[in-house]
């Protein structure tokens, strides 16, 4: 994993911040406390993008709706080399979906009390999904829609989906277990297999629409 | 909404896009009325200068076809300017009876033998405008006085066959007026409507991205108990007044959401609400009988669990929905409470009452979560 406060930095967490109400940014730096450190912040994709490349932070929480290109394009250009963790008002948004597809480590309502806050983006620096329910809820939708429109490559088993469906009702990841006997460790290990899963059929599903389209 | 300033300005705002979307529709058709009184006054010109050697009396013709066409110079005039003009009620009456007049003079100008009519659909202008602005209960009256005017002016000419000719023009008139007042009506409805939705979903838009994310700042910033409150309910409040979720035919999704705003507001409780975008279309019985049981459920989490968070969560289910309402409170010791007392009494009465299921889950260290399953017949 790219950030792990544990054993490389021993340090706080290095974190940007990307939203375009600075009312927000400072609201949030405000929350995040002794364990993390905001070293940068920015207002708008194209900002972002420079401010991380230059950076290099462990972990970025970033808006979904920005100008300039969303949260989405950050997620795009820098998912791969930092955590990013999206910080969204709305959990009915499509493109959320797409985000958490294209590399989002996971998303945080904009509601999320300070503590919960802290505890999530700690476990994100760590590498962990944050999956929240309302996510579980989303991706549990998405599957049941890949597989009435077409097969998917990868289906859920029947256990990751008994997984998906605790976490969207609201279980933690330690009473999941206890639902479902077996070790927290083993639910996170089901949730990583799901997002997997998620990402190559969204994948897929783009290749095999560029092929119907004639897009090369 | 009870911030009654911003709630008016925002109703205000919208009422007005409603409004002038409404005046640029009365306005096109005005328009098109213009144009048309062009084509009649071509008509007339071209009647007249046909059939010229018929003229027994040419100035009066002439009189009435420089009349039409300073109308329709005057009409086109006004709609380019100060189309409201048209539309007052002194100006509608003047042309009504300018109609009338020129009705009695069409069949004079040619006696004793009519070849012509130069006025002919004249009169249809008046009509149509009148069904614009003041609806068929003015038109239709307009359309009479101008059939029976038409019924006059032909009765004096030829008595074998005037019956019918003046009944089928009275006829035409009124038709003319009935239809064009629907028809207008409706789509002015459905102009106003469509505007309406456009500036309530900007309104929304520019709100969402700045009130709304300033509120949900304050509700999880403030230590002040009464400024979060006030936030919850302000936010409750704003959505619900901006996404229209009040609406008696709701979806459940919707209908989890109003829930969720109440509960949320009364009890400052952190409740987050996720439903599947799939869920069927249900029965509103069924929509309201769920609702009502999540509600009690949340009162129940606030009130006796001491829950900070709460998840509800709904689904498709073969052929039904699954709801889930889960908190992170003190639960319960299911083998020490009796099954279907108190707090769950009413959650199952609603449910069980449209065929469903309620299955009350606890553990005394993992909160408490309330199934709801319902299959829609």
């Amino acid at each position: 994993m790219t950030a792990n406060p544990g054993s490389q930095s021993l340090g706080p967490v290095r974190v940007v911040l990307v939203d375009d109400h600075p009312i927000w940014r400072s609201g949030v730096r405000s929350d995040l406390g002794d364990n993390f450190a905001v070293v940068g912040e920015a207002s708008d994709a194209e900002e972002a993008i420079a401010v991380i490349g230059a950076l290099q932070p462990d972990l970025v929480l970033c808006d979904l709706h920005m100008p300039k290109g969303g949260g989405q394009r950050v997620v795009a250009e820098c998912g791969g080399r930092t955590s990013i963790v999206i910080l969204t008002v709305s959990q009915t948004e499509r493109d959320l979906l797409d985000a958490v597809a294209a590399g989002a480590v996971g998303y945080l309502l904009k509601s999320t009390a300070p503590q919960e806050l802290r505890d999530a983006l700690w476990r994100a620096a760590k590498g962990e999904p944050v999956f929240s329910p309302a996510l579980a809820s989303l991706v549990l939708t998405e599957f049941r829609r890949l597989t009435a429109v077409t097969s998917p490559v990868d289906a859920l088993s029947g256990r990751e989906r008994e997984v998906l469906r605790c976490v969207a009702r609201g279980h933690t990841y330690r009473e999941v277990g206890e639902e479902l006997f077996i070790a927290p460790k083993t639910v996170e290990n089901h949730v990583r297999n799901i997002l997997n899963k998620l990402q190559l059929n969204r994948k897929n599903e783009l290749v095999r629409y560029a092929l119907e389209h004639g897009i090369d | 909404m009870s911030n009654p300033v911003l709630a008016g300005t925002i109703a205000a705002r919208i009422r007005q896009a409603g409004d002038s979307a409404d005046m640029g529709f009365v306005h096109g058709i005005l328009r098109a009325i213009a144009a048309a009184r062009w084509l009649m006054l071509v008509w007339a010109i071209v009647g007249a200068v046909v059939s010229r050697s018929h003229l027994t009396r040419p100035g009066t013709a002439i009189a009435m076809v420089a009349l039409m066409g300073a109308i329709t110079a005057g009409a086109s005039f006004a709609v380019a300017t100060r189309p409201t003009i048209l539309t007052r009620l002194p100006v509608l009456v003047a042309e009504l009876c300018a109609g009338v007049a020129g009705l009695l003079l069409d069949v004079y100008v040619y006696e004793p033998e009519r070849v012509q009519s130069l006025v002919w659909a004249w009169p249809s202008a008046v009509i149509l405008t009148s069904a614009l602005v003041l609806g068929a209960r003015v038109a239709v009256p307009a359309a009479l006085i101008l059939g029976l005017a038409s019924f006059f002016g032909d009765a004096r000419n030829s008595l074998d066959s005037w019956g019918v000719a003046a009944s089928s023009k009275t006829a035409l008139f009124v038709l003319a007026a009935v239809i064009a007042s629907y028809v207008v009506r409706r789509l002015r409805v459905a102009e106003r409507e469509v505007s309406t939705a456009k500036a309530r979903q900007e309104v929304g838009r520019a709100l969402h991205d700045g009130v709304l994310q300033t509120l949900a700042v304050v509700q999880r910033r403030s230590n002040d108990d009464e400024l979060v409150a006030l936030a919850c309910q302000q936010d409750a409040e704003l959505r619900d007044f901006l996404f229209g979720e009040t609406q008696p035919d709701r979806s459940l999704a919707t209908g989890l959401r109003d829930v969720a705003a109440i509960v949320r507001a009364r009890d400052q409780l952190v409740i987050e609400v996720s439903a599947a975008e799939d869920l069927p279309k249900l029965h509103s019985a069924v929509v309201e009988a769920l609702c009502g049981a999540t509600r009690e459920a949340l009162t129940n989490a606030a009130k006796h669990a001491k829950a900070s968070r709460v998840i509800v969560f709904a689904e498709p289910e073969d052929d039904g929905v699954f709801v889930s309402i889960k908190d992170d409170g003190i639960g319960f010791d299911p083998a020490e409470t009796p099954a279907g007392t108190g707090l769950s009494q009413s959650i199952r009465a609603r449910i069980e009452d449209i065929g469903g299921s309620v299955t009350l889950r606890s553990a005394p260290t993992g909160g408490t979560e309330v199934q709801l399953l319902v299959r829609d017949r």
